[in-house]
């Protein structure tokens, strides 16, 4: 089943004289389980198109299907909800709430996902102890180490089985053994779910885990070498 | 989305305590001024009313209690005699000097009144009594020459106790009672005495004046009729309910003498600082959270769960700064009692103020509402 299609997705920026196209007609299309890595240097168009695929960013031209759903045809209100409902994030920086433990910081992704409050905390647990946090489950972020985070992290995105996952550099801040697992555990945790997983990363290393990489440089995606499944 | 408001509010303890510093003082500002006010406000119509005279007859244009002139006292017939009037008595008010224990004098107010020939009705007040004795009754000032003076007054006048004797315009008369929380507006103490001790005190009155008639009408007859129907027989003075004497006193006081202006003027600079103090920590809090809030939109929360968090916190602040406002405002009031100043707290203030707390802290929550409302949910990508 084709979770993501993204098709002739362009994004062009004008200021005045100035026109950067960040995106040049990418095409994208992956399915359930299946994992690609976007890969690509520094200002290649790897964050524009991650907003795009995210739903936080309208393309200037293109169209990006999540689940069969034309993100133009939708308005802010329904583009949140179906970021809420249908995608799983994970950030390079983490992005847990410093002020609720690693069960809150899930917790809230399941209520930001409709899920009934009397359900929320099992279902929280559950997914720490999917990353083997399930011990750690009442510490703040920053009680715990970096590798920690990203666990939290990934258990918030999956928690609730969201189809379409969207990791933006997971291993950036994470040292190499770290890195390996947590890629380990995102790749592990996305193919049960039968998630489709899109990572955005210029970490070599991470094409390891991918089915698929595909490269970018100056806004244009083009078919990358294929990755080994672990 | 109210958990994340309140564990974000508590996180940082200290900016959290600021926050809570800065509604505090704008709280205890804000209760003080009106609490001021609505005390001067009290003593300033306290006599009037204290009283269960449903009409009183005061000279032309009198703008408030302290400052009414004489009139003839023969009035006090024609009042009796209207239709529809069950009881009506004199008041004498007039200015004086009170000598102090130690030399010096001191300026009183001078009440006269009609005392009860026993203790009976010695809190009623009904005809300008004075009440709250701590010493003594209304009727014991019955016998001439005797007063009856407040606690509040008393250290002013040079600590006169019960039974000290001392000199009103000349006179000699003895401290024959004592009252509690009677207080004038002017700095003057209230000195009380009986109708004839009193005309014998403020004697450039004029023999045949006197400064008040009060009137109560019959059972069925309503004082805005018992108002009209004597203002037909008496033209040369005002006739009004208590109610509008009271008014007028209040509204002289708070208006003619800016003393209203000034109090508001207080309560609007400590709104003012309140929301500027308020607002700076709480702006200065969301932009250290931006990224948070930036993640919560990611995530896929619409901009009134955004909304609701901050306001969470907004109202959440107002609580407690309400709370401890409340809390401080007690200690100060008691503290300004002390010193002769009138605090007055109704229960409708404390409404008030907390609605006050809630509009300054929701107004100070603005700016940062649009702010994180504002933030472009891709920022989660840029590192």
């Amino acid at each position: 089943m084709r979770i993501l299609e993204a098709a002739g997705v362009w994004k062009v920026y004008e200021t005045g004289l100035i026109r950067v196209e960040a995106v040049r007609g990418a095409d994208l299309a992956v399915e359930a389980g299946e994992l690609v890595a976007v890969m690509g240097p520094s200002g290649s168009g790897k964050t524009t198109l991650l907003s795009i695929l995210g739903a936080m960013l309208s393309p200037t031209r293109g169209t990006v299907l999540v689940e069969g759903t034309d993100l133009s045809r939708l308005d802010p209100g329904e583009l949140s909800t179906l970021r809420r409902r249908r995608i799983g994030f994970v950030f390079q920086a983490f992005n847990l709430f410093p002020a609720l433990t690693a069960r809150q910081n899930v917790e809230l992704g399941l209520k930001l996902r409709g899920w009934p409050a009397e359900d929320v905390g099992e279902e929280a647990l559950k997914s720490l102890d999917s990353v083997g946090l399930a011990q750690r489950a009442d510490f703040l972020p920053a009680d715990m180490s970096g590798g920690e985070k990203q666990r939290v992290s990934i258990a918030r995105a999956l928690a609730g089985g969201p189809r379409f996952i969207l990791a933006d550099e997971p291993t950036g801040a994470l040292d190499a053994r770290n890195g390996k697992a947590v890629m380990d555990l995102l790749s592990r945790r996305a193919r049960e779910a039968g998630a489709a997983v899109v990572v955005v990363t210029h970490d070599s290393r991470i094409a390891a885990f991918m089915d698929r990489v595909v490269h970018m440089e100056d806004g244009r995606l083009t078919l990358g070498e294929a990755g080994r499944v672990s | 989305m109210a958990l994340v408001a309140v564990r974000n509010l508590l996180h940082d303890k200290v900016r959290f305590l600021i926050t809570l510093g800065g509604i505090t003082v704008a709280i205890v500002l804000i209760f003080l001024q009106g609490g001021m006010y609505l005390g001067f406000m009290r003593n300033a119509a306290g006599m009037i009313d204290r009283t269960d005279a449903d009409v009183w007859v005061v000279s032309r244009n009198s703008p408030n209690f302290d400052w009414s002139r004489p009139f003839p006292e023969r009035y006090v017939n024609k009042v009796r005699s209207t239709p529809g009037v069950a009881e009506a008595k004199t008041l004498i008010f007039g200015w004086g000097f009170l000598r102090l224990p130690g030399g010096g004098t001191e300026q009183v107010e001078i009440i006269g009144y009609h005392p009860p020939l026993s203790g009976a009705g010695t809190d009623g007040s009904s005809w300008g009594e004075p009440s709250g004795f701590v010493q003594g009754d209304a009727s014991s000032v019955l016998g001439g020459d005797r007063i009856i003076l407040d606690e509040s007054g008393s250290r002013k006048l040079g600590g006169l106790l019960v039974g000290d004797k001392t000199e009103v315009m000349g006179h000699e008369v003895r401290v024959a009672a004592m009252t509690r929380g009677i207080r004038s507006l002017t700095t003057a103490p209230y000195v009380f005495a009986s109708y004839p001790t009193a005309k014998k005190l403020v004697s450039y009155l004029g023999e045949s004046n006197t400064v008040f008639i009060l009137a109560r009408a019959e059972p069925g007859v309503s004082p805005g009729e018992l108002k009209r129907r004597l203002a037909g027989r008496l033209p040369n003075v005002d006739v009004l309910t208590r109610s509008e004497y009271s008014r007028r006193t209040r509204l002289y006081w708070t208006i003619q003498t800016g003393m209203g202006f000034g109090f508001l003027m207080m309560t609007f600079l400590a709104f003012v600082v309140g929301l500027a103090i308020v607002g700076q920590t709480v702006y200065a809090a969301t932009m250290e959270h931006l990224r948070e809030y930036a993640t919560l939109k990611a995530l896929g929360a619409t901009d009134a769960e955004v909304r609701t968090i901050l306001w969470t916190q907004a109202a959440a602040s107002a609580l407690l700064g309400y709370l401890f406002g409340v809390m401080g405002v007690w200690w100060v009031a008691r503290g300004l009692e002390g010193l002769g100043m009138p605090v007055l707290i109704p229960g409708w203030l404390y409404v008030g103020v907390f609605c006050i707390g809630f509009v300054l802290c929701l107004g100070a929550s603005v700016i940062s509402v649009r702010k994180a409302l504002s933030l472009d949910p891709a920022m989660v990508f840029r590192v």
